[in-house]
């Protein structure tokens, strides 16, 4: 199995209590991963260690396209921004561009047709100079999917990129995605709604503080391993 | 009285003229110019980072500083004053920092604690250094409050230089800045070493603000940081523009301020200058176009008259005795209940038009749904609306344009309910 990505042995904590304990999988290239677990199960903390953005207790994490600079995208949750910041949906998606320039270069015509093509593609582009303030949840979230396409990763991270949206918009950006496995580009995507879950995505990450499953959804998502995740809050808070 | 009048402005020009003449005074000036101009570069990311607290840290925490480097070379020369308040301030943010970072108390009170340790330390420290011999003579008071007329011509020299130095450094690497400030986790995340952008920022932030405090003081420093980007923030949509306008501001705070206070006998400058920024900050925040109060209130009385005049054009028509009483009467037997109501009252079809409402419907479509409920919160949202430009937001805004019109038609159940629930 050719390895996107791979998590061995991570734990992580912020205080004393650890809020990822022993956390080890794997994410074959090419697939579409979801990330599922209970609200505080640590799917966003899994996701930003992955990234490196959280620094791990133990435990490491690989990721082979990171050599390069710019091949991992990353789609925050709209929340993690200023929404007052001066900057308008067009600015935002060149930002995915800057990672391929360098520290001097400008962004140039490509870069700028980059940008708008993506906007296009998450069907923003007629958005393209409004404020990143002015646009609700679920536009900001396509603005910045339109930063990652616009990166041209190897691998992309979404952290709940449907929260908010609606039904049209959802479709939309599920298109996209498949679209970019089918490329052979690896989408890792914190999800929410189970019932979605074997529609979407072809490889999943039950977690709730470590590794409930993680495999193929045909192979590992089952009501069993479902309510392992989901009732464990629920028997710990029993306790 | 038009003599009495013309006075005033030929008062004011002899005065200006007097004023530029001074050599002091266009020294004291220009230095003022550039330090406010660096504030407001620097003070634009400081503020969009939410770092502006940091910059009031270290202004407070650079007072002992300079009393110490006093104390302990006895030398009155503002560099190696300033280095002394340098220093102290990246003291005072280390210890900040390792506080936030070893203990469970956060970023902001271990600063707040920092700051008035600090500061507390030197205003100490300076009531024991006054009554040193000599010491009155040195003018470390001036660091507390500001006193711009100690700027000397190598001051300002320095200052452009590290002004130049800082503009270059904004002007070469503002893609990073921005990006540094925006969304530095995204930054990271693509592997963009945002992280040196941002310590640079910060490098900078504490920089200008060590440097401001001859000038402006160290009590009031950070409000020349805040009040320009705040006001600049107010009339422009894009982060070069803010810088820019940033920039302005502080400079002609720093020389209005100066002026004012050269003017004035016993005014100090760093108020002035801090008076002149907050005055700027006040008109933008009010008057500016688009995110100013005055425009926002505007807008919403627009929309309340607009929702209103639907309203009551769907009561006309309810209430209006030949509609539903009768109907038979009607010339036209076979029209359609609602064409006959609007045959019926005719006012109300001028009232929607009339008035120029329909005029105004795209910009203002938007906000019509929402704004009934939660009055306060549609108010920010439109006011951008009104200051993109038309074409952008009609696919925004499916069901603004013709709402005031189609109201009235629809089932006359009620044309308030209709408009709120849309």
């Amino acid at each position: 199995m050719n390895t996107a990505a791979e998590v061995r042995h991570l734990t992580v904590s912020y205080g004393e209590k650890p809020v990822l304990e022993d956390v080890s999988l794997t994410i074959p290239r090419g697939s579409f991963a979801a990330i599922v677990g209970p609200n505080g199960a640590g799917k966003t903390t899994l996701m930003k260690t992955m990234l490196g953005l959280v620094k791990p207790l133990a435990g490491e994490v690989t990721i082979p396209a990171r050599g390069r600079r710019g091949a991992v995208g990353y789609v925050p949750q709209s929340e993690s921004i200023d929404r007052d910041f001066p900057i308008s949906a067009y600015e935002v998606a060149l930002m995915g561009r800057y990672a391929s320039l360098g520290w001097f270069r400008r962004p140039g015509k490509a870069d700028k047709s980059a940008a708008e093509e993506c906007l296009r593609r998450v069907g923003m582009e007629k958005f393209a100079s409004r404020q990143i303030g002015e646009l609700s949840g679920g536009q900001q979230q396509r603005v910045f999917l339109a930063r990652a396409l616009a990166q041209d990763a190897e691998i992309y991270f979404l952290d709940e990129p449907l929260k908010g949206v609606d039904a049209v918009s959802e479709r939309a950006i599920i298109s996209i995605l498949r679209g970019l496995c089918a490329e052979g580009k690896t989408v890792v995507m914190v999800h929410h709604d189970l019932r979605t879950v074997r529609d979407y995505f072809d490889w999943v990450s039950i977690i709730n503080l470590g590794v409930v499953a993680s495999g193929a959804v045909k192979d590992v998502f089952c009501e069993r391993n479902i309510d392992r995740a989901y009732s464990r809050r629920a028997a710990e808070a029993a306790v | 009285m038009t003599a009495a009048l013309g006075l005033v402005p030929r008062l004011a020009a002899g005065t200006l003229a007097a004023l530029l003449s001074d050599y002091t005074f266009r020294t004291v000036a220009l230095g003022a110019a550039i330090i406010g101009l660096m504030s407001g570069v620097v003070g634009c990311f400081s503020v969009l980072r939410r770092e502006a607290l940091l910059a009031d840290g270290a202004s407070h925490a650079a007072l002992p500083g300079v009393v110490a480097a006093y104390l302990i070379t006895g030398s009155k020369d503002a560099a190696v004053l300033l280095a002394g308040a340098a220093a102290s301030a990246v003291l005072a943010a280390a210890a900040t920092v390792l506080t936030a970072r070893r203990t469970r108390i956060k970023f902001e009170s271990a600063l707040a604690v920092a700051m008035s340790v600090f500061f507390g330390l030197g205003l100490a420290l300076m009531s024991y250094a006054q009554r040193l011999p000599g010491a009155s003579k040195a003018g470390l008071s001036r660091f507390i409050y500001g006193e711009a007329s100690s700027i000397v011509m190598r001051d300002v020299y320095a200052s452009a230089a590290l002004a130049l130095m800082l503009t270059a450094l904004v002007c070469v690497f503002f893609r990073q800045f921005k990006l540094a400030a925006f969304d530095p986790e995204y930054a990271a995340s693509a592997g963009l070493r945002s992280g040196a952008a941002g310590g640079a920022l910060t490098a900078m932030t504490v920089a200008v603000t060590v440097l401001g405090i001859q000038a402006v003081g160290a009590v009031l420093m950070s409000a020349l940081l805040i009040a320009p980007a705040v006001a600049a923030r107010q009339w422009t949509r894009s982060l070069a523009g803010m810088t820019a306008l940033a920039a302005v501001f502080g400079a002609v705070s720093g020389v209005a301020g100066t002026a004012y206070s050269s003017l004035r006998d016993g005014v100090p400058t760093g108020p002035a200058i801090v008076v002149t920024a907050s005055v700027i900050a006040g008109v933008s925040l009010l008057a500016a176009p688009g995110r100013g109060i005055a425009a926002k209130l505007v807008r919403r009385r627009r929309l309340r008259r607009r929702v209103l005049a639907a309203d009551m054009s769907v009561v006309d028509e309810l209430t209006s005795p030949d509609v539903s009483a009768v109907p038979a009467q009607s010339t036209r037997p076979d029209a359609a209940p609602d064409g006959q109501g609007r045959a019926a009252s005719p006012s109300d079809v001028s009232a929607t038009t009339g008035q120029g409402t329909r005029h105004e419907a795209p910009p203002d479509g938007r906000e019509s749904p929402a704004a009934p409920p939660d009055g306060e919160e549609s108010a920010t949202v439109p006011q951008d609306v009104s200051a993109a430009p038309e074409q952008e937001l009609r696919p925004d805004a499916p069901d603004g344009e013709g709402h005031v019109a189609s109201a009235p038609d629809k089932d006359g159940k009620g044309g308030g309910s209709d408009a709120g629930g849309a």
